[in-house]
Order: C-alpha cells, then sequence, then structure tokens
C-alpha cells in the first residue's frame, strides 16, 4: 500500500468520516423499545427501607429523641468526648432514611 | 449536559436503572453507529436503523458488564459489529434454505454515495468492515482488532487487500 494509494483512500471516504447523522426519532424508538428491567427490585427494596425507616423514626418518636439527645450532646461534648448512645442509633437512622431519599429521587433524576 | 462523563450515565443506568441516563447515551452515539451498518450494509437505512436499536438495546440489556476497560464508544462498536455478523451468518443460513436474493440498495443512493457503496461491495465482509472502523471512524489497528475480535495481524491483511481493491476500483473510475 503505498502512500498516494493511502492518501486517494482518506479523500475518498473523507466525506463519510465527516457525515452526522441526525437522530430524527431514532433515540425515541429505541427508548419505546427498551425492556423492563429486572432491576425494579432494587427500586422496590429502596422504597421498603424508607418507609421502615420512617416508621420506626413516627413510632420511637425519633424527633423528640433527636432534639433532646442533639441538645445533651451539644451541651456535654465540649466537656466529654461523645461515646455510643441512644443518640448514635437515632442518628443512624436518620442518615439511612436520608440515604433511602436520596436514591429514590436519584432514580428518578432529570438529567437532561 | 456535555460535561457528565459516558462512565458517569453507565453507572447511572447500571446502578440506578435510569433511562433518561441511557437515553443521552443513545444520542450521543446514534449517529457513528448508525453510520456504521449503513455502510456495512451498502446504505440500506431502513435495515441499518433496525440493527442499530438491537445494538443499543443489546448494550442496555448488558450495561452492568461494561467495566470500562475501553471506552463506551469502543464497547458499543463491538456489540455492533456482533449484531451485525450474526445478522450476516443468520442471513446466510436462510438464503442457503429459501435462496433469498441479496438486498440491494445501490439504486436508491445519489451518485456519489453510489459510488462509495459501489466500491464497499467489492469487499468481503470483513475486509469491508476493517476498512470502514479505520477510514472512516478512525480507529487505529488495535481498536478495530478489539472491536472485530480479530488479531492484529488479520486486521492489516484485510486492510491491506481491501485497500488495494479499491484504490483500483476507484483509479479505474477517475479519482486518481
Amino acid at each position: 500500500m503505498d502512500e498516494q494509494n493511502e492518501k486517494l483512500l482518506r479523500q475518498f471516504f473523507s466525506e463519510s468520516a465527516e457525515q452526522k447523522i441526525e437522530d430524527n426519532g431514532f433515540t425515541e424508538k429505541v427508548m419505546d423499545r427498551l425492556p423492563v428491567r429486572v432491576k425494579r427490585y432494587t427500586r422496590i427494596w429502596t422504597i421498603f427501607c424508607v418507609l421502615f425507616a420512617a416508621v420506626l423514626f413516627t413510632v420511637f418518636h425519633g424527633w423528640e429523641l433527636l432534639l433532646v439527645q442533639f441538645e445533651v450532646f451539644i451541651r456535654t461534648s465540649i466537656a466529654e468526648p461523645p461515646h455510643a448512645n441512644p443518640l448514635m442509633v437515632v442518628f443512624t437512622l436518620f442518615c439511612l432514611m436520608m440515604i433511602g431519599i436520596y436514591e429514590l429521587l436519584s432514580y428518578e433524576r432529570v438529567i437532561r | 449536559m456535555a460535561s457528565i462523563t459516558d462512565i458517569s450515565l453507565v453507572a447511572q443506568v447500571a446502578v440506578l436503572g435510569n433511562r433518561k441516563a441511557f437515553d443521552e447515551l443513545v444520542r450521543r452515539y446514534q449517529s457513528p453507529v448508525r453510520r456504521f451498518f449503513l455502510h456495512q450494509t451498502l446504505g440500506d437505512e431502513q435495515l441499518s436503523d433496525d440493527l442499530a436499536q438491537d445494538t443499543f438495546i443489546k448494550a442496555y440489556m448488558n450495561i452492568s458488564k461494561f467495566k470500562g476497560l475501553a471506552s463506551f464508544q469502543t464497547w458499543l462498536m463491538r456489540i455492533a459489529y456482533n449484531v451485525f455478523y450474526d445478522y450476516t451468518r443468520s442471513r446466510k443460513q436462510t438464503e442457503d434454505i429459501d435462496g433469498i436474493p441479496e438486498r440491494s440498495t445501490l439504486q436508491a443512493q445519489p451518485s456519489l454515495k453510489m459510488d462509495l457503496y459501489h466500491a464497499l461491495a467489492l469487499l468481503k465482509p470483513d475486509e469491508r468492515t476493517c476498512i470502514t472502523l479505520q477510514l472512516v471512524d478512525g480507529y487505529d489497528i488495535a481498536k478495530v482488532a478489539q472491536i472485530t475480535q480479530m488479531k492484529e495481524g488479520t486486521v492489516k491483511s484485510h486492510l491491506s487487500r481491501g485497500k488495494e481493491k479499491l484504490a483500483n476500483y476507484l483509479k479505474q473510475n477517475g479519482y486518481g
């Protein structure tokens, strides 16, 4: 393959190489044909976790515990180092609930 | 929008099942994938779009297998090549049984495109694939080998033979 032939071929294919095909509804057709993924169970599990955390939070009056423990924590944290206590449990539950909500929102997030 | 990387979009599809993220990936890569099929099918737009749709659906179903070792586009082109390979194999079997003639759309194309597809029609399928992946899509020999799963030496042979045929054709038709 000499350089002359290579140059000739590159010229011949140059138009094709620059060709951009307009979408013209192609993407919509693909999206319409996409099967529902088995991953649906992930969403169901997420909703279950969020609901479970919300129920626990309500049943155990998590907001009261949070407020009281937060106040105690603030007052005592300067005097003594924090250690495992009910506050940590409630706070962990609260964080889990927030993560669940975030995942649920991310699932539906519009990126366009 | 352009700032969102392919990897980020793939992660959103694979982990969160985000269809909007996949919508964006299809928009980004529909042009090179459809163009690849247009050249392999010698300009059959309907067939190209059908095969391109199959490619994206396969990509969606197998997106969790994308490990990021190659770029997303290279991974997608590999699926496209496999889709076309399966199509040609199934068509060959059907033709062997039913004697269905090969589809041809060459008459429907404008002059320059017609020359392009006539030229590509001279090549064997593997030669055509290697030539278009290199000269149209701009992949180097290593990437062509990765997409087609051929050895680099085989790719080089296909390129050499294909280019020789094409150069002769072009010279005979006043391009040289």
